[in-house]
């Protein structure tokens, strides 16, 4: 046990550099030390009090390589080792923005955090796997059916609206909490409570819906069957061996959470006004204080690494089947041959390059003024011309046409499918772009009449469509079907001959025809919300497909082949999982800059680790099979077993996790607008109409009808998108289809 | 009305104080950023330092136009034209001799006690707070101490932001600056000699920091304190603005036991220096300072007798001095008159980053005033045409009013004038700039985003500043025609704009190859307020058709290219440091010397419009000034090289248990405010019934949901 110890500590160290390397480069290839200085200086700041800032914080050096030193000092005279060497001996140093000692500030903010993520967490627990043993005990009842369809729902809320709402019921309208604000001292409590009980309820669905599977699994298992086939009671099987047994997977799994506790929810301690670690990272990236982000960082990766290895403890104290280290030694890693890493490696160029020409491309197209719109419209025939080959090749395969049938059979998922199929031809409706011509007479500049061609602005088959409704601009707000403005302007009347200004509710321009109201600029909500479907569907859809070539390729190599391949993709996900997701999007929308293409990288870069996890366990088991073995042992190339074995049998896995993961990315980038990462100016999305409707919420009367809208749009989409992926999983599930063809 | 049955008589459970506060003599504000220093040198106004420390002079509350009288000077100084020879140059200066009051003590402080400049490491040990020192002491205020607070201000390592205004104009600034960076040089060489190759001026200034005895090296210097109760400084020209700055706390008085106690190592270390702490002769004094979470000050004990000032009947005759006197007596601002002040004991600034928790606390009555959240809350107030507030019922039910400052804000787009399209002095350039600024529909644009609470601009300088009047000379006529009937502007119509652009060579919005004028808005806001603003942009060039283009960027490329000049439009804000017309025109000056801060985008070089600037400068309030002024805009207003877009209102909104509020940064000082506890109680009371019967509702039908499925659960548990 000591060795392994010692071994698994020896291993975050590499892992625990990476993180601060990657930090550090992705900061400063965003920020430049005269950047920070005006960050930190604000709108005072003239080029000579910049440079004195620079020197004071010790900024003035060369990023990563000193030419001008001698000897070692090339590589110490350098900001990477002045600013990170000394975070190995945990000396976090001072803020660049505030000059207080991080690591004082850190124990003075633990507090705060800790008191709202302890109680969160454990009550947490504790409902989730409460409300999951009713369920698995009630399983198949009309109350289980009912209940799940809930927790879907509740999964697919954006916890911002939880937030919004929960503020404005609880603290707001029955004041029972203080809206906001921390106290140290006998009083601190009565703050958490708030974000405590909206903690719990945004995680119910999803937490009480993973405890329930955990359980029904072991609830299908063959001990349980002989013990229910032998008389015993359902309730003691349930408390006494499924409830057991179930535990363990849940129990590990939170290991892995209790180090973040004390990182604290970034979003959760911003609305609330909590000062914990959590707002000190926001802080920190707004105002681009390097300092403290690679301190939050380096803490935030070692916690990370101590979560893994508790996870690892207990399962070796919890499960006595396993014992430390021996699952790794049994499996023989395979030898790839050289010939196979030249493959593998090509191919992983080969995708990089074309995801970056596409990237360049894309862009190059943009900027070119035609009448169609190049890229869109590629995006658009390339995304058909894929689904069009995917479904005539699936309608081959007796899996695909088994899983179909599965599905027609139930209505939910069928209504949901609908549901889905309408949100996609909104999409696709919006992305088919043109110009439209107009013909101008001009005089050139030798004096001759001629022609020129004007393009106006590309408008989508969705703009022509809703064109009604969209060129029905108001002044400002209006209800609902209103007839009238919704604040009071000043409307010139003309009396006794003088024109005066009374204030009064204007009627409006086109009344009665806003079905769903105005914004504050007067456009109709229901056409921004019709063309925010687009951008949620090219999140969720290009997002994905940014990862999955990466999750695919990098899961099934760790799985396979095992030894050095598998600790080195295990390293690069590790390091990528243990900085802070948001801070990680952040610092890559630095680089990319806003836009909605950027987002989708950003979030396909980090995003591809959790499938690529799955991937790897999956193939860990697909590989021990008889015909995989019987392929090795015949000699076959390694590739070709990937390629014919191991792709075809994950695929199931992928399209799962890709249309699970789809209402995650949607309610992510509605988060990403609220931290102001998100697709920017000109882009419709739901993230910032949540965004828009949190002022709107504080006037009075208040404005409702956006939040309303975007809501609604939002829980419809990812709550079929989730239904959906609930019946096609079912579906595709193995252990849940019957052999032989049956069904 | 069942909850309400069950609501009566609950004590409020949503109180973010404790409950031992309840019915205390305390004022309770927010803070929205956290302030990164409290050193006088370097800011330029805190609401929590303006508490603390006084300076020289102060505006006068009541009296209108704005007045500077004396605080801690005695008397306001008299400038003395004088021949004095500095540095062999013969100089026409202006002196300033300052008398100084008497029997001002500053308030107790660990620094002026000896013994409390040798603290050891064990002394300091689990200090958390200054204060917590067990010895203080005071002294009495004395002219040196605002020439130690002089002196620094011309400290390079302190980076003062005003230094270049000031030391254009105090004779002899420059020149110390000369000494003192030659001192510091000296003494860095002697460390330097002395730790030998590992020797690093930073990390070694760091937490020791080089002690300079400035007193000794302003020998000869122009500023001098003659006697312990006068304080002369110079000026190279005629510059009255000095006075305006010497209101500030830049020229507030520094003590040099409080510069020796935090130049020690022991307490650096533990980050207590004079950017977190503030020693002063004002009201109050720190008590305590959680920047991330609250700062309190307390009544100072040392402060000296102090009354609230009083206003002066005006002749009969006066009609302006007459309204303003009516206008007071009803705000209720002389009842306190000849009162002792201060009455509130403490004030709690608390830090409220999200602007919706800190309305619904003021709301709550847990925050007694609330400022410029006009983004926010568009419809909790209205300005009605005639300029009298009018609140929404909710806000009048429970008796909050709105207070009116002077808006010393100026909110334009900055235009880049070396831009090829849309920069230039030519009258054809010129009139492309003009129409934008007639299509530019600024009263739209403050009623939609604004609430009706600001005023179009004119020129830089906003209503209620000299050089700004109310009348048909005070208006750009280039975008408003006077409307004699009503006596006001009204703005011209549209197709004059339209002319104005097929004049400057873009008939219609398009050039001559037919294509269309496209014009490059450059913001890094990413707010759902500055979208708005985006689109409302958009439809005010669509009136000329005109194209707009976004570049959003972040914060960082943005200043780059406005110091480059690299961008066509962009947006600009500027609050004033004082109330004086120079310090709305100092931007346009260019073709002098640059001015404080961040203008170099500005690029509007005109000697037409520089060649009066000094006289206008030195003038006295005057009708010559006025005209020199008028004539200066009516350059700007031609050349346009902004488009003017307006001056906010500055308000604020108070309880009705908060007396002689006024929402003025410059003016308003907490104390000169009354409060009423009980009032306040009172209202907290009433507005804050915590809703237990919705709980109870709400857990009654969790308990009908949940009871049914349990037994469903516990019957299936036994039939299987």
């Amino acid at each position: 046990m000591g060795a392994y110890l010692i071994r698994r500590i020896l291993y975050m160290i590499p892992i625990v550099l990476g993180v601060v390397m990657l930090t550090f480069a992705l900061f400063f290839i965003v920020n430049s030390p005269a950047d920070m200085a005006r960050a930190s200086l604000g709108q005072k700041a003239t080029p000579e009090s910049i440079a004195r800032w620079v020197s004071a914080h010790d900024y003035d050096h060369p990023t990563w390589f000193n030419t001008q030193s001698k000897g070692l000092a090339k590589l110490t005279d350098t900001l990477l080792w002045k600013k990170c060497a000394r975070l190995l001996i945990f000396d976090l140093g001072r803020s660049d923005s505030t000059e207080r000692e991080i690591a004082a500030e850190i124990r003075h903010r633990m507090l705060p955090s800790l008191t709202m993520a302890v109680p969160t967490f454990v009550l947490g627990m504790l409902v989730n796997i409460t409300l999951a043993l009713i369920f698995a005990l009630c399983r198949g009842t009309y109350f289980d059916r009912v209940g799940a369809v809930v927790c879907v729902l509740m999964m697919s809320i954006s916890s911002l609206f939880y937030i919004i709402a929960g503020q404005f019921i609880f603290a707001g309208w029955l004041r029972l909490f203080p809206i906001s604000g921390f106290d140290w001292g006998p009083g601190m409590l009565k703050y958490v409570f708030l974000p405590v009980i909206i903690g719990l309820i945004s995680g119910i669905g999803a937490g009480i819906r993973y405890n329930r599977t955990l359980m029904l699994e072991e609830i299908n298992t063959d001990y349980v069957r002989t013990a229910r086939a032998k008389g015993l009671g359902e309730g003691r099987i349930l408390f006494l061996h499924v409830l057991k047994n179930a535990m363990i997977p849940i129990l590990t799994g939170a290991m892995t959470v209790i180090p973040t506790l004390f990182m604290g929810s970034l979003i959760m301690e911003s609305f609330f006004a909590i000062p914990g670690m959590g707002s000190m990272t926001m802080n920190a990236i707004v105002a681009q204080d390097f300092a403290v982000i690679r301190s939050m960082t380096f803490i935030g990766s070692i916690l990370f690494m101590i979560g893994l290895l508790l996870t690892d403890i207990s399962y070796t104290l919890v499960d006595p089947r396993i014992t430390l280290g021996n699952a790794e030694s049994e499996r023989e890693a395979v030898r790839p041959s050289i010939r196979d890493i030249g493959k593998f490696f090509l191919l992983f160029l080969v995708i990089t390059v074309a995801g970056c020409g596409l990237v360049l491309g894309a862009r190059a197209l943009t900027a070119m003024e035609t009448r169609f719109p190049i890229m869109d419209n590629l995006l658009l025939a390339l995304t058909l011309l894929g689904l069009f080959v995917f479904f005539v090749r699936a309608r081959r395969h007796e899996m695909w046409r088994n899983a179909w049938r599965q599905i027609r059979g139930k209505r939910l998922a069928m209504v949901a499918l609908c549901v889905l199929s309408l949100f996609a031809v909104i999409a696709v409706l919006d992305s088919a772009r043109w110009c439209d011509v107009r013909k101008v007479s001009v005089t050139l500049e030798d004096g001759t009449p001629g022609t020129n061609t004007i393009f106006s602005e590309p408008l989508s088959a969705l703009d022509r469509i809703l064109a009604p409704i969209a060129r029905n601009t108001e002044r400002t707000y209006s209800a609902p079907l209103s007839d009238r403005l919704y604040t009071k302007v000043n409307v010139p009347k003309v009396v006794n001959g003088k024109t005066i200004f009374v204030r009064e509710h204007e009627p409006l321009v086109h009344p009665r025809s806003h079905l769903l109201g105005t914004d504050k600029m007067g456009k109709d909500v229901l056409y921004i919300t019709l063309k925010s479907v687009r951008t949620a569907l090219v999140v969720g859809g290009l997002t994905t497909l940014i990862a999955i070539p990466f999750a695919i390729l990098f899961g099934c190599l760790a799985g396979f082949f095992g030894g050095w391949i598998d600790d080195v993709i295990q390293y690069v996900y590790s390091t990528l999982s243990s900085i802070p997701w948001i801070l990680l999007v952040a610092c890559l929308m630095m680089v990319f800059g806003t836009g909605l293409m950027q987002v989708c990288i950003a979030m396909g870069i980090t995003g591809w680790v959790g499938l690529c996890r799955t991937l790897r366990g999956e193939t860990l088991k697909i590989r021990e099979r008889e015909y995989v073995q019987a392929a090795l042992s015949l000699g076959t190339s390694k590739f070709e077993i990937i390629r014919t074995h191991i792709v075809p049998n994950v695929m199931h896995l992928v399209l799962i996790s890709v249309v699970l993961r789809f209402s995650r990315l949607v309610l992510a980038e509605a988060v990403l607008s609220y931290i102001g990462v998100g697709v920017g100016a000109g882009t419709y999305s739901w993230g910032m109409m949540i965004n828009m409707a949190r002022s709107e919420l504080g006037k009075d009367p208040k404005v409702w009808w956006t939040l309303a809208s975007s809501f609604a749009a939002m829980l419809m989409l990812v709550l079929s998108a989730n239904l959906f992926g609930d019946a096609l999983r079912d579906a595709l599930d193995p252990r849940l289809r019957v052999r032989g063809g049956q069904n | 009305m069942l909850l309400t049955l069950f609501a009566v008589g609950f004590r409020p459970v949503n109180s973010p104080y404790p409950a031992s506060d309840e019915g205390k003599s305390i004022l309770y504000r927010t803070v929205v950023i956290e302030e990164k220093t409290w050193d006088t040198a370097i800011i330029y106004s805190s609401i929590v330092v303006d508490e603390v420390v006084e300076s020289l002079f102060a505006y006068h509350l009541l009296k209108r136009p704005y007045e500077l009288v004396p605080l801690i000077a005695e008397s306001m100084p008299k400038p003395k034209r004088q021949k004095r020879v500095f540095q062999g140059k013969e100089i026409d200066a202006v002196v300033y001799s300052i008398p100084i009051r008497r029997g001002i003590l500053y308030q107790d402080h660990p620094c002026f006690v000896e013994s409390n400049h040798h603290l050891t490491p064990k002394d300091v040990r689990g200090l958390k707070n200054v204060r917590d020192l067990k010895s203080t002491g005071t002294r009495e205020l004395v002219a040196r101490d605002f020439l130690l607070a002089v002196c620094r201000l011309a400290d390079p390592r302190l980076d003062c932001p005003v230094y270049e205004v000031l030391a254009n104009n105090i004779l002899g600034m420059a020149e110390y600056r000369l000494r003192l960076e030659a001192e510091l040089e000296k003494q860095r060489a002697e460390r330097k000699a002395k730790a030998g190759i590992f020797y690093n001026a930073e990390s070694d200034e760091k937490y020791r920091p080089i002690d300079i005895d400035y007193l000794v090296l302003a020998e000869g210097m122009p500023f001098t304190a003659p006697d312990s109760y006068t304080f002369e400084i110079v000026m190279r020209q005629p510059y009255p603005q000095i006075m305006a700055w010497m209101s500030m706390t830049f020229f507030a008085p520094v003590p040099p036991e409080v510069l020796a106690f935090y130049n020690q190592t022991v307490l650096l270390k533990k980050s207590m220096s004079l950017n977190t702490d503030m020693v002063g002769t004002g009201p109050y004094v720190l008590h305590m300072s959680d920047p991330v979470h609250q700062i309190v000050l307390e009544r100072n004990p040392n402060y000296r007798p102090d009354f609230y000032p009083t206003l002066a009947k005006p002749k009969p005759d006066d009609v302006k001095a007459v309204a303003h006197y009516a206008a007071m007596k009803a705000a209720g601002m002389l009842e306190d008159s000849g009162k002792p002040i201060p009455s509130i004991d403490r004030i709690v600034y608390r830090m409220e980053k999200e602007s919706i928790p800190r309305w619904r606390k003021f709301l709550q009555g847990y925050y007694d005033e609330s400022r410029v959240e006009a983004e926010l809350f568009d419809e909790t107030l209205r300005l009605s045409s005639k300029s009298a507030s009018v609140l929404t019922p909710e806000l009048e039910r429970r008796n909050i009013r709105m207070v009116n400052g002077q808006s010393a804000l100026f909110k334009w787009f900055e235009i880049n004038m070396n831009d090829k399209v849309v920069g230039g002095y030519s009258e054809k350039q010129c009139k492309l700039r003009r129409a934008l600024c007639i299509a530019y529909d600024t009263e739209e644009y403050i009623e939609l985003f604004n609430n009706g609470l600001g005023f179009p601009s004119y020129g830089p300088i906003p209503p209620g500043i000299f050089g700004q009047t109310d009348d048909e000379q005070g208006i750009n006529p280039y975008v408003y025609n006077w409307d004699a009937d009503q006596g006001r502007p009204v703005r011209k119509p549209i197709e004059e704009a339209r002319t104005l652009l097929a004049e400057a060579g873009y008939p219609d919005g398009v050039d001559r190859s037919g294509k269309q004028l496209e014009i490059e808005f450059m913001t890094a806001a990413t707010t759902p307020r500055a979208m708005a603003e985006i689109t409302f942009l958009r439809r005010q060039f669509e009136k000329l058709n005109i194209r707009l283009t976004v570049k959003q960027i972040d914060i960082n490329r943005l200043e780059e290219n406005r110091e480059s000049g690299s961008f066509q439009i962009c947006r600009a804000g500027w609050m004033a440091d004082y109330l004086d017309p120079e310090n709305f025109l100092f931007f346009f000056n260019n073709s002098a010397r640059g001015g404080v801060g961040n203008e170099s985008g500005f690029r509007y070089h005109s000697l037409e419009f520089a060649a009066p600037y000094q006289q206008m400068q030195e003038l006295p309030d005057s009708p010559e000034r006025l005209a020199v002024i008028r004539s200066m805009l009516r350059t700007l207003q031609r050349d346009s090289p902004v488009v003017f877009e307006m001056h906010p209102i500055f308000y604020s909104l108070y309880h009705e248990w908060v007396y002689n509020a006024t929402p003025d940064l410059m003016i308003g000082r907490v104390k000169y405010l009354r409060i009423d506890p009980g009032l306040r109680e009172e209202y907290r009371r009433k507005y804050n019934q915590p809703q237990y019967g919705a709980l109870v509702v709400f857990l009654l039908g969790l308990a009908a949901f949940a009871i049914p499925a349990i037994r469903t659960g516990i019957r299936h548990l036994r039939e299987t």
